[in-house]
Formats: structure tokens, sequence, C-alpha cells
């Protein structure tokens, strides 16, 4: 019986989302694939950088755009084209919700950190989120639903502004959006979307675990107030690397979340942010299936969004002056 | 066999299975092409110079309700069900209508999973890949003629026996 409804189901969804995935088809031969990427990050300068992006996709958001500042603007209108293809393509609301929380919460997150360290909002917050970045401006507390109530708790918690405050602040934002993620993604009836809420759990895990250890946190506090649950990774696997070496704990953390590349025991210093982008990539390449569903079209705004990640660092790292070598430290994978 | 099966007369039995064949291949046809259509459609507003290499995979779920309309129209015939006063006795009209079956139900089956084959495939003419789409949908052709040639052959004989 269930191979009957898996049948009528993947039939409906080619009928409803058909259209969308066949944009997405095309769409997908237009993201930069890797050696685009190496030449962004070889151009001898942004001038050049612009030339090699103005016949694809990022070409008219990034005409006029001189400054660092207009780089981030044409790439959040690049990502904003993306989110509406979401509306575009019929997906339920809860996927929209699944991609415009994240933006809330990273908002409520940057506007605690720096009422805790005491500067101004300034360039900080981003657009995309359901809640108008002006009212992170305001009181936190009184910030709508679950984002007011996260605030309250984590500003009663938050005394010092040392490294293990703010990372405090990072585990009770996470822990909420991952929440919240994974309840958008339940009522999305979106295995895929759960299981890169799994992803994006261990990612934060990993980010957690990786600097605890560089910032001498005791495991105890690690284990019981910095992890979160509803990863792949057993909260007691990571409760025991914490307390390992540091070099011990880091190749046990390459081979728990099957890092490529042993990114964290290598010479070079470990660029978190990377090692969680490359493997988010390659989680989304699973999301494409021959069958047309929500699915590809998910996969698709994820890989938007990925690609912006990094164009924006390569563009504004040429900017900023930073070598090709240093570019190509911090580049991602690319879908492609 | 008595007069009736189930309430209906041989000729009524007959009528059912021409329909049979030519309602569920319809169906099955209706629903490939769109599951095709529309993904086509969305490859076409991006990229409408692919719309020659995109229109056979499209059309290729349409011909099971072909064969449907073609079996209802060789029932009609081989019993001059057109001709108006036709009396068919139940054990005639059953049989023909078992011998309607194997078009109208691989005709719905093969139909919709063409028409999902014709979709992926049409995923490889949108990554400008030089790999031969149809080939895959037409693999799924393949059982749709043969139930259509079960059908005629069932049908010629039964022919044969009732109303030769």
């Amino acid at each position: 019986m269930s191979v009957i409804f898996d049948e009528y189901r993947a039939t409906r969804d080619g009928l409803r989302y058909g259209f969308a995935v066949g944009k997405v088809r095309v769409l997908e031969t237009r993201l930069l694939d890797r050696s685009a990427l190496e030449r962004l990050v070889d151009a001898s300068s942004f001038a050049e950088q612009k030339r090699i992006l103005s016949e694809g996709p990022y070409g008219r958001f990034l005409e006029g755009a001189e400054t660092p500042a207009e780089v981030e603007t044409a790439l959040d209108a690049a990502l904003d084209s993306a989110y509406g293809f979401l509306d575009e393509a019929g997906l339920p609301p809860a996927v929209v919700r699944f991609f415009r929380l994240r933006f809330d919460y990273a908002n409520l997150k940057a506007a605690l950190k720096a009422s805790v360290v005491g500067v101004s909002l300034d360039g900080l917050m981003v657009a995309h989120g359901t809640v108008p970045i002006e009212a992170f401006s305001g009181p936190l507390e009184r910030l709508p639903g679950a984002l007011g109530r996260v605030a309250a708790e984590s500003l009663a918690a938050t005394r010092e502004t040392d490294e293990s405050s703010l990372m405090e602040i990072d585990s009770v934002v996470d822990r909420a959006m991952f929440a919240a993620l994974r309840e958008q993604a339940e009522e999305a009836g979106s295995p895929f979307l759960v299981e890169i809420t799994r992803l994006l759990v261990d990612l934060g895990n990993l980010k957690t675990v990786v600097r605890a250890l560089a910032a001498g946190i005791p495991a105890q506090r690690v284990e019981t107030e910095l992890l979160i649950d509803g990863g792949t990774v057993a909260l007691v696997d990571l409760a025991r690397i914490v307390r390992m070496p540091t070099p011990e704990a880091h190749a046990a953390l390459e081979r728990r979340f099957r890092l490529k590349g042993s990114p964290l025991t290598s010479d070079e210093a470990p660029d978190l942010d990377v090692i969680a982008d490359n493997a988010l990539v390659a989680a989304v390449r699973k999301g494409r299936r021959p069958e047309p569903g929500a699915e590809d079209v998910i996969a698709y705004v994820l890989a938007r969004e990925a690609e912006a990640q990094v164009l924006r660092v390569a563009l504004l790292g040429k900017m900023a002056g930073l070598d090709s070598a240093a570019l190509h430290r911090r580049m991602r994978a690319s879908f492609r | 066999m008595s007069e009736t099966f189930l309430g209906m007369a041989g000729t009524q039995w007959a009528l059912l299975g021409a329909g049979v064949a030519a309602i569920l291949a319809g169906v099955g046809s209706a629903i490939g092409i769109t599951a095709a259509s529309s993904l086509i459609s969305g490859v076409l507003s991006e990229d409408d110079t692919k719309f020659g290499q995109l229109l056979p995979l499209a059309a290729m779920p349409g011909t099971q309700g072909i064969y449907g309309f073609i079996v209802a129209v060789l029932v009609m015939v081989f019993f001059d069900l057109l001709g108006g006063n036709v009396k068919l006795t139940t054990e005639a009209g059953v049989a023909i209508f078992m011998a309607c079956l194997p078009t109208g139900f691989l005709g719905l089956v093969t139909a919709i999973y063409q028409g999902r084959t014709a979709a992926a495939s049409a995923g490889i003419v949108a990554a400008g890949k030089r790999a031969p789409a149809l080939v895959f949908p037409a693999l799924v052709e393949t059982y749709a003629i043969f139930a259509l040639i079960v059908t005629i052959l069932m049908l010629l004989g039964l022919q044969q026996g009732f109303a030769g």
C-alpha cells in the first residue's frame, strides 16, 4: 500500500512542481562552477571580477556596484530574487518560512551580542527575514513570537562579556532556531528539509566543540549548556570528544562528522565557516533527484545561498586587497 | 452462461470493454502529458531554443490514449456495434471486455510512468547534454505496444469465434 502511496505522491509532486523544477533544471546550469570560481579568485581586480560575472545572472545586480556596501546590496538583491522564486514555485508556506526564519534568528543573535558587548547594530543586520530589521533596534524582549521569548531568556542568562558568554548566546538562539526550523520542516512534510536541519545542528555543534576546545571552556559546561540535541551525531559522543586533548578531539571530530581532507588536523588554522558551508553544499547536491519535486527547488535555493556566500568572500576579499592564495583558502565548494 | 452477467448483457459488456480501454488509456495519457509538459514548459520559459528537442518528449505519453481509442474502434468494427441492432451473447461480451483490459490498464500505468520518464529526460536536454533523451521514454512505450498487440490478437480471435 505504501508503494502505491509513494507512486501517487511522486506523480502528484511532478504535476504540482513540474514547471518550477523545469526552470530549476536550466537555472542550475547557470550556477557558477569550479572553474568560474577559480577565475574569480585569480582575477587581477574587482573590475575584472565584474567582467567575469557580467554575462551571468549576477551581472545585472552588480552592474553599478563599486563599494563593499554596494556589493553587499547587490548580493542581497540576488538572494532576494532566489527567495522570490520559492513563492513563485508554489512551495508550501512552511518552506518559505524555513528560509526566512534563519535570518530572524541571525539578526537576533547579532542584536543580542551587540547589546552585551555595547556596539552599534550598523551593518550587522541582514534583510530577508520575517521580522523587519528595524524591530531589532528596540527592546529585544518585545520582538514578536518566539524571538522575544528567546531574547529575554538569553539576556537573563548572559551577565559577562567574555567569549563563553557570547557562545552562550549562540547556544540559546541556535537551540530555539533549530527547534523552529525542525517545526517548519515537519510542517512542510519535507524529509529533505528535516535532514538539512539535522545537518545544521551537527555543524553548529561542530563549531561549538572546536571553539570551546580553543577557548578552554570546561567540558561539563559545553555538554550541559552549549551542545544542541537533534543532529545526527549523538550528544554523548560529542561529550566524550570534548574531554579529549585538542589534537585527538579534532581527529575524532573529523571522523565522526566525516569531514573530507582533514581540515581540522591540517597545519593551517581551520576555517569553520568554510568547513560548514562545504558540508552543506555536499548535502544539497544529494537533494537533486531525477524526478521532479519540491526538493529540487529547495536544493536550488540553498545552492544560490551558498553561491552568494562564495561571491561575497571572493568579491569583498578582492576589494579588501586579499591575494589569490588567501582567497583560495576561504573558497567554498561549488554546487556544480 | 445466463442472458446477463452482473446485470449486464453481452453487448453492454463489449461496450464497457471498449469504454474502459479508451477511458483508462486516455486518463493515463492526460496525466503523462501533463507531467512531462509542465516540466518542459518550465525549461522553455528559461531557454526557448530547446523546443524542438522537448516537443517529442511531451507528446510521447499521448500514444497510449491513441491505442485505447484504436481498441475501442476495433471492438465496434469487429463486432458490428456500429450497425445498430447487435446481439452479442453474454459469454462473447465478457470475453471482449477481458480482451480490452490489457490496453486499458497498461495504457493507464505506462502513460503515467512514461510522462515521469519524459520529465526526467527533459532534464538531460535542459542541462545541454548530448545524450539521446528520447530513448528512455521510448523504452516504456514498448510495454504499451505489447498490450495493444495482445488486445488486438484477442479481439481477432474472438471475432473468428463469436462473430465469424
